[in-house]
């Protein structure tokens, strides 16, 4: 089964938008994010989100992988 | 305008007045209820921000300032509605999280109750939290409740700071897992692991103690290092006996691997156990014959096959070993393998050989001089005139041709004393030896004319201490020996002199001579340099007989010969005193 993936691009936003918007996202699409069928790419400029993003995420007994691309973060969210 | 114009006048706007009174009046009161409710808005937007506020704050984020989001937005985006469904997912997650860890620990307290060692829980202070029933089976003395109990005062019984073997106590100093061996209680034996939890601070807060019981297994295993001890000691006995066995061993197992070899084999065949590898011995045995042997499948579990074999040792000499091989079955009677012991008989064979040419040889020794008595006694008693003419000579030759059998039956009589270990009988006397040489010369000479005989005693008379018998019987066998090696008209040559105080006599011939390994074995009973050349009479035992006569005597016989050039036989024999 082929793992489908969105991805998020709020960089310019900064906290607590940042992670409201990440979370929104997550939120519309948790089942398939559980089920591991869906990963969402989150990218941000803003490096708190990079703390409160993954921390909310693990919470939510999902995985995340924080990478870091020439000028902002990348954040992949899955199951 | 009439009065009554001015009146109605007066009435309108009078109601007027009243009108716009009750206007501004409501005016008010809308005004009021407008602040009203505005400030009832502000309270809620208010509410609603200091509520997302309170949830991002929850979450770990910054607080929502209303420059990012004016109040119009907030409602739109909705972050309480973000936050909440967040948070439901955070519940979800964590009554799953619940449930595998009440799963686990019900797991680790299944564990806990059946697990075959005694397992203890104690807090910092070293009281007890938790305990499993192999605990009381193991560790207490009675049936009690150990619970918040101090566990050196229910297991050890005494304070185990004083107890430098105390596992707890170096958990606590080390803050490591600890292991402990041979932690004794009563006449038990335990193994006592105590391991350390720690809390979010990094504080130890429980010290886990797990005691194994080792009791049956040290028993077990002091068994077993005895019953090691006892197969060692057999098995150097077996080596032992192995290392000091004349004949060779191989063992092999049933896919034909040398599993045991002993230092004899290993010269025997020119490699070590080590060496062969887990090769099969027919892979690596020099002998066709012996590979042969070693894979015939006739041989039944209660036989023991027997067959001489030729071998060549490292010197390259083929020697005769005779090969005794059986077959080794276990209990359920499958092969196993093979036993091979080898033992050299090269010597018997040899000796056997000797006593069949000894046979043969003496056969001819014996008829010869019985045929001319047969023949001489016949011709007396059938020709009487004739043999009345030549009587006397008949009689000697009679007589000359039974010297002839007395001295070969006396040779077989004497090796025979000696071969049954009787002690010789000597009586010691003076014995001149120049004497002695020329009485056994001259009766030598009349049957060898041509031979010339020399002698050189220097030193005046030699008297040695001897047999006087003895010393011409070897005198006898050593020059009939020099006489019947060398040409017609040979010289012999008899030496003497006194030698570190013993008499030496050597007698020296310009004969055959003989080979180095006929010299080697010139000695040896029955030993004949050409056993096939009939035409020279004997009976292989002259030397031995020499040399034993000598030895009896105390002294040394010694051989010195080349092919072509000769032989020269010297005799030591004690001095007179």
């Amino acid at each position: 089964m082929q793992t489908e993936i969105i991805e998020k691009d709020i960089r310019g936003q900064i906290c607590p938008s940042s992670l409201l918007l990440a979370l929104r996202e997550i939120n519309r699409n948790f089942d398939r994010l559980a089920n591991g069928v869906l990963e969402i790419v989150v990218l941000t400029d803003n490096r708190d989100a990079t703390g409160t993003i993954p921390t909310t995420v693990e919470n939510m007994g999902l995985h995340s992988e924080v990478e870091k691309i020439a000028g902002y973060y990348r954040i992949l969210v899955k199951k | 305008m009439s009065r009554d114009s001015s009146a109605e006048t007066s009435g309108h706007v009078a109601a007027s007045d009243r009108k716009i009174h009750e206007l501004t009046t409501e005016l008010e009161q809308t005004r009021a209820e407008n602040d009203l409710l505005r400030a009832s808005l502000e309270q809620s937007y208010g509410y609603i921000r200091g509520k997302v506020n309170e949830m991002l704050t929850v979450v770990g984020t910054k607080m929502l300032k209303p420059e990012e989001l004016d109040d119009q937005s907030l409602l739109e985006f909705d972050p309480i509605g973000i936050v909440a469904d967040t948070f439901r997912h955070v519940l979800e997650s964590h009554r799953k999280l619940n449930q595998e860890l009440r799963f686990a620990h019900d797991e680790i307290q299944a564990i806990f109750d059946s697990v075959g060692a005694a397992l203890l829980v104690l807090d910092p202070e070293g009281r007890v939290l938790a305990y499993n029933q192999k605990t009381r089976d193991l560790l207490l003395r009675r049936d009690q409740d150990i619970l918040g109990e101090k566990c050196r005062t229910v297991v050890c019984g005494m304070d185990h700071r004083q107890d430098t073997r105390c596992t707890f106590a170096k958990v606590m100093a080390s803050r490591r897992e600890q292991h402990v061996q041979d932690w004794n209680l009563g006449e038990d034996n335990f193994t006592v692991v105590g391991r350390p939890l720690f809390g979010e601070e990094g504080e130890i807060t429980h010290v886990v103690m797990a005691y194994s019981d080792v009791t049956a297994r040290k028993k077990a295993e002091t068994a077993l290092l005895e019953s090691l001890r006892e197969t060692q000691e057999a098995n150097a006995k077996i080596h032992g006996i192995l290392r000091s066995a004349a004949d060779s061993l191989l063992v092999t197992d049933a896919e034909d691997r040398i599993v045991l070899m002993n230092e004899r084999a290993e010269q025997l065949f020119g490699f070590c156990l080590a060496e062969s590898g887990g090769k099969p011995a027919t892979d690596i045995l020099p002998s066709r014959q012996l590979i042969k042997l070693l894979k015939d499948p006739d041989i039944s579990s209660d036989q023991i096959l027997v067959r001489d074999l030729p071998l060549h040792k490292e010197d390259d000499k083929e020697r005769i070993y005779q090969a005794r091989i059986a077959v080794i079955r276990g209990k359920d009677k499958e092969y196993r393998g093979r036993i091979t012991l080898l033992h050299d008989v090269t010597r018997e064979r040899e000796v056997d050989r000797m006593k069949s040419d000894f046979v043969s040889t003496a056969a001819h020794e014996l008829r010869t001089p019985l045929s001319t008595i047969l023949g001489y006694t016949d011709l007396l008693l059938t020709q009487e005139e004739h043999a009345r003419e030549h009587l006397h000579e008949y009689l000697n030759l009679i007589q000359d041709k039974a010297e002839n059998l007395a001295q070969i039956v006396g040779d077989l009589l004497d090796i025979s004393r000696i071969e049954a270990g009787e002690a010789l009988q000597l009586s010691f006397e003076p014995c001149d030896m120049e004497k002695i040489c020329q009485q056994v010369v001259n009766e030598f000479r009349l049957e060898n004319p041509d031979h010339q005989f020399i002698f050189e005693f220097r030193d005046g008379p030699i008297l040695a201490d001897a047999d006087r018998y003895a010393v011409i019987q070897v005198v006898e066998n050593v020059l009939s020996n020099a006489v019947k090696y060398s040409p017609r008209g040979g010289e012999i040559r008899f030496t003497a002199r006194t030698e570190e105080g013993r008499c030496r006599l050597s007698v020296q011939d310009n004969g055959l001579g003989m080979l180095p390994d006929q010299v080697e074995r010139a000695f040896e009973k029955f030993y004949r340099g050409d056993a096939t050349n009939t035409a020279i009479s004997g009976t292989g035992l002259g030397l031995t007989i020499v040399k034993h006569l000598v030895e009896a005597h105390g002294g040394e016989v010694a051989l010195q010969s080349l092919p072509g050039k000769g032989t020269t036989i010297t005799i030591f024999l004690p001095l007179i005193q």
